[in-house]
């Protein structure tokens, strides 16, 4: 039911059944409490003149503003993205970048199945980025060496692989950052020996990012 | 405009023009929806009776808390409750076969007033009772010979965080790690490595230690 602001009376003016329903009817519907319907609603502005009521939101979740920046809404604290990838063949001592086919979760538009081997900061502050990568087993005989890094350039892992096992590197990783960083992951493997059989990469890949809040 | 009390009318009295305007239309102006302005206000109480205040909407990600003085709601961009420390360089401990504590060149932040310019090593000063979490790496590299197992730990009850048995001569292993610990306040968090081996040429090249505050509990 929408606002509308009474004109000034003056005595002698006749005042209506019609303007009593437009002015105190629908402009006591359009305030609090008339846009109230149910307990924990929240009044907030959609406009000059006008609002609307918040519906409470669920147990744990904070009031946020929404990503247009023009109301608040509930939601939960975390603003973040969870992907994997499946299995990857890599090329002996060359880094590579990983492409992530699953979405767990995004919450802040951090990844696109059209851009899939970039993961992007959405906008400044800090963020903890923690995944596992797990390596095929080598089938040469020999121990590679494992590496994974971050934005080309934050190494956050390195391990050996042996001989016929499968091999996995966890990282944690805390750090500031600006706003549209690229935070793709790369892995590579090395060795001093003789190339690896053509299918030696990684079995998968999950990377998470997790906003902390800024500093 | 400022919002007035409807008096109590009874049987027979007369309801003006004037108090039309005063009553109705002016507390009508006085309120919402007329204050509104922009899209995401809310409203809030400025005093203990019939005042209040706007609220203008925030910026995404903002979250709603309680201003400094406790008088108003707010939106703000949470900060972190935590400290990250960085080492870059090339550092050979002097005793081999020992723990060898990290000196942290590099604040990239300090959102708590964790860091304690005191101690060369002891740089993180927990602030107040709680859970934490503490993580980062430590990058080192092997000598030639050096056969050995680096380890990391955190302190201060010289928590193992890190081992990597069977590294390879000249390698360059990366120990990562994720702690959630309860400390107490002025508890001191320290890093330290241990140099595997007498043979030369074990190095730290970089380390990095974050803390970060995550709740009470009780």
């Amino acid at each position: 039911m929408a606002y509308t602001a009474l004109p000034t009376f003056i005595t002698g003016d006749l005042f209506t059944a019609a303007n009593a329903n437009s002015y105190w009817r629908d402009n006591f519907a359009a305030g609090a409490p008339g846009v109230f319907a149910a307990a924990g609603d929240l009044h907030y502005a959609t406009g000059a003149n006008a609002g609307a009521a918040l519906t409470i939101g669920d147990a744990g979740q904070v009031l946020s503003v929404n990503s247009g920046g023009t109301a608040p809404e509930w939601d939960g604290s975390l603003i973040g993205v969870g992907v994997s990838s499946t299995d990857t063949n890599l090329v002996k001592n060359e880094y590579k970048t990983v492409v992530f086919d699953t979405e767990a979760f995004d919450t802040g538009s951090f990844y696109s199945s059209t851009n899939s081997d970039a993961v992007t900061i959405p906008f400044a502050g800090v963020f903890q980025l923690s995944g596992t990568v797990t390596f095929d087993a080598s089938t040469d005989g020999t121990a590679p060496f494992l590496s994974v890094r971050i934005g080309g350039t934050n190494m956050v892992g390195f391990g050996w692989g042996y001989p016929g096992e499968v091999s996995a590197i966890s990282f944690c990783y805390t750090n500031k950052f600006a706003a549209n960083y690229n935070a793709y992951l790369e892995v590579s493997y090395g060795c001093t020996g003789t190339a690896y059989s053509t299918d030696y990469g990684i079995d998968c890949a999950d990377y998470q990012i997790v906003w902390l809040g800024t500093t | 405009m400022a919002y007035k009390v409807v008096p109590t009318v009874v049987t027979g009295d007369y309801w003006t023009a004037g108090q039309n305007n005063t009553y109705i239309r002016d507390n009508f102006k006085a309120t919402l929806p007329d204050l509104w302005t922009a899209a995401g206000q809310m409203v809030y109480a400025t005093t203990s009776t019939e005042s209040f205040g706007l609220l203008t909407i925030g910026t995404y990600p903002n979250r709603l808390t309680v201003n400094a003085g406790a008088t108003a709601p707010e939106w703000v961009t949470p900060q972190v409750n935590g400290i990250l420390l960085t080492y870059s360089g090339v550092t050979n401990p002097s005793v081999d076969d020992d723990w060898f504590p990290v000196s942290f060149g590099t604040k990239v932040y300090d959102g708590g007033s964790y860091y304690d310019s005191t101690s060369t090593y002891n740089q993180i000063k927990i602030p107040a009772d709680g859970i934490y979490q503490t993580s980062g790496y430590v990058y080192v590299s092997l000598g030639t010979y050096n056969q050995g197992t680096p380890k990391a730990r955190i302190g201060p009850d010289d928590h193992l965080v890190w081992s990597a048995k069977g590294s390879i001569n000249g390698g360059y292993p990366i120990g990562t790690f994720c702690i959630v610990r309860r400390y107490a306040a002025n508890d001191l968090i320290y890093l330290e490595i241990y140099n595997p081996y007498e043979k030369a040429g074990f190095t730290l090249r970089e380390a990095r230690l974050s803390v970060r505050y995550l709740g009470v509990s009780t």
